[in-house]
This record gives structure tokens, sequence and C-alpha cells, in this order.
């Protein structure tokens, strides 16, 4: 009869000890898959920085050709990030929020460097009008992307 | 009928006594102190304990040590001075024609007209840019790569 109390208790604390675990393994993986989503922001924030400093070097050194050549790579690597940061399963509301703001960065990055590209083009034909037009609608793209990838990095933390 | 319950008492008995004795033993505790309801009790969790502990060792991406914010942060600042620079290089190019040196365009070969205007500036930049053998007396040597001149320019920044 006692043998029959204790085994009972055992098995209760067996399924509170299952029950502990299950959860503990849940708020592992949910920190885990923010991790990773900030782990793909951050390394195509950087890749993204990183192009973005060659086309400011480019437009510096007036080189429009390479300009173009350049603002396509962060086009190119824009669409990247997003479909990295889109593969992402963020298991946190503050974590599917700041998926959302990268993912509406990227997007805004890659029309940005669509302008650039097209400034840079437009400039190499001589239209410099067209030009001036493509870099300031880039511009205000730019500054899209950067509130909104600024936000996805303060939700991240 | 006796024997045969003396018999059974005594299987039994030495069923409970080895068994006791054999997980008090696998605990490491004294033999024949402990009874089959407890060494359940005692050996189930640790087995829980290790299916808890693995799903946390899984998560491997912890791989940034960098603040998220910083890193947006970063690139945002390239995404701006890149969008600055196009934006300058357009507008910059707007009130006049190619052919001043105004800007530093120091091996801006898509320009028509900026060939020669590079002559006696001393700067000793070799293989600057694609069709750039125009340019007389600088020691071309004919390569594309101009990554490492773009630093040495002070002209156009």
């Amino acid at each position: 009869m006692t043998n029959d109390i204790r085994i009972r208790r055992a098995g209760r604390i067996l399924t509170l000890a299952v029950m502990v675990g299950s959860l503990l393994t849940l708020a592992s993986t949910a920190g885990a898959s923010n991790a990773t989503l900030r782990a793909s922001v951050n390394s195509w924030s950087r890749t993204i920085g990183i192009d973005a400093h060659s086309v400011a070097l480019a437009a510096q050194n007036r080189h429009p050709r390479r300009m173009t050549s350049s603002a396509l790579r962060f086009r190119s690597d824009a669409l990247r990030a997003r479909a990295a940061v889109a593969r992402q399963r963020p298991s946190t509301t503050g974590g599917k929020r700041a998926q959302k703001l990268a993912l509406a960065a990227f997007t805004d990055y890659e029309a940005a460097a669509q302008g650039w590209a097209a400034a840079g083009r437009a400039r190499v034909l001589g239209n410099r009008a067209v030009a001036g037009r493509r870099a300031r609608a880039a511009a205000i793209s730019a500054r899209a992307g950067n509130k909104l990838l600024l936000a996805a990095g303060r939700v991240l933390g | 009928m006796l024997k045969r319950s003396f018999a059974i008492t005594m299987a039994v008995g030495a069923l409970v006594v080895g068994g006791g004795a054999a997980s008090a033993l696998a605990d490491g505790g004294d033999a024949g102190s402990t009874t089959t309801g407890t060494t359940t009790m005692t050996d189930t969790p640790t087995t829980v304990a290790t299916t808890v502990t693995t799903p946390v060792a899984t998560p491997v991406t912890v791989t940034t040590p960098v603040q998220g914010d910083d890193v947006a942060e970063h690139a945002a600042n390239d995404v701006m001075a890149a969008a600055n620079g196009v934006q300058n290089e357009a507008i910059a190019e707007t009130d006049d024609d190619d052919a001043g040196d105004r800007h530093g365009a120091n091996d801006d070969s898509e320009e028509s007209g900026d060939h020669g205007h590079h002559r006696g500036q001393g700067n000793d930049q070799s293989g600057n840019d694609d069709g750039d053998t125009g340019h007389s007396g600088r020691g071309h040597d004919g390569s594309d790569d101009d990554d490492s001149v773009l630093s040495a320019q002070s002209g156009g920044e």
C-alpha cells in the first residue's frame, strides 16, 4: 500500500519534472530563434554597411560607373538579406516585430540601391537632371530604411 | 503449505533486498539500506534531467557579442553617407560641364572631356580606372584595380 503511494508520488514528480523540462525547452528554443534572427540581421547589416561604404567612396571620387556597380551589389545584398531574414522564425512578439521592421528596412534599401544605380547610369549618360532626381528619391528610401533598421536593432536588443 | 509460503516469502524478500542493493550500489549509497519505492523516485529524475539539459545546449547561435543596435547604427551611417555621396555627385554636376577639375575627379574616365585634366597633379596613381590610358606621364600599368588608390585621393573628399 505504501509502495503504491510512493509509486504514485514518484509518477507525479516525474510528470512535474517533464512539464518543467518542456517549459525550459520551449523557453530556450524561443530565445534561440530570436538570437538567430538577431545574428542574421546583424550580419546582413554589416554586409549592407560595407556595400554602402563602397557606394559612398565611388560617389565621392566621382566614379559613376563604379558607383552603379556598387549600388547593384548593394541591391543584390539587400535582396539576399531580405530573403535570409524572412526565413527566420521568431517565436516572441518582439522578435516578430523586429523581423517585420528588418524586412521593411531591407526593402527600402533595395529601392534606394535601385535609385543609386539609376542615378549612376543617368550620370554616365550625361543626364544630370534625371541623376539628381533619382539620387534624391534614393536618399528618401535610404533614410526610411535606416529608421526601420535602427528600430529593428532596438527591438532585438 | 507452510513450506510453499515460506519459499515464496523468501523469494520475494531476496528480490526486494537484491533490487534495493543493486540500485543503492548504482547510486553509490549503502547496500541494503534502501527500498524499491525510493529507488524509483531517485532514479527517474536524473534521466529527466538529461533530456532537459540537452536542448539547452543545441542553440549554437550566440555568435554576436556586438550589440545589435551598434551594428544597425553603423550600417545606417554608411547608408546615409552613400545617399549623401550619390546626391552630391549628382547635384554637383548639374550646374556645370565636366570640363573642370573642381571636384578632384582624378580618374573619372567615364566623363567626356575629363581626360587631360589630371596632368601635372602630381599624384602617384598607377592603374586608376578602365579607359584611363589617355592620361599622359602617369605610368599606368593598365590594371583596373583601383581600390588601393581611393584612400590616397584627397581631392574629392
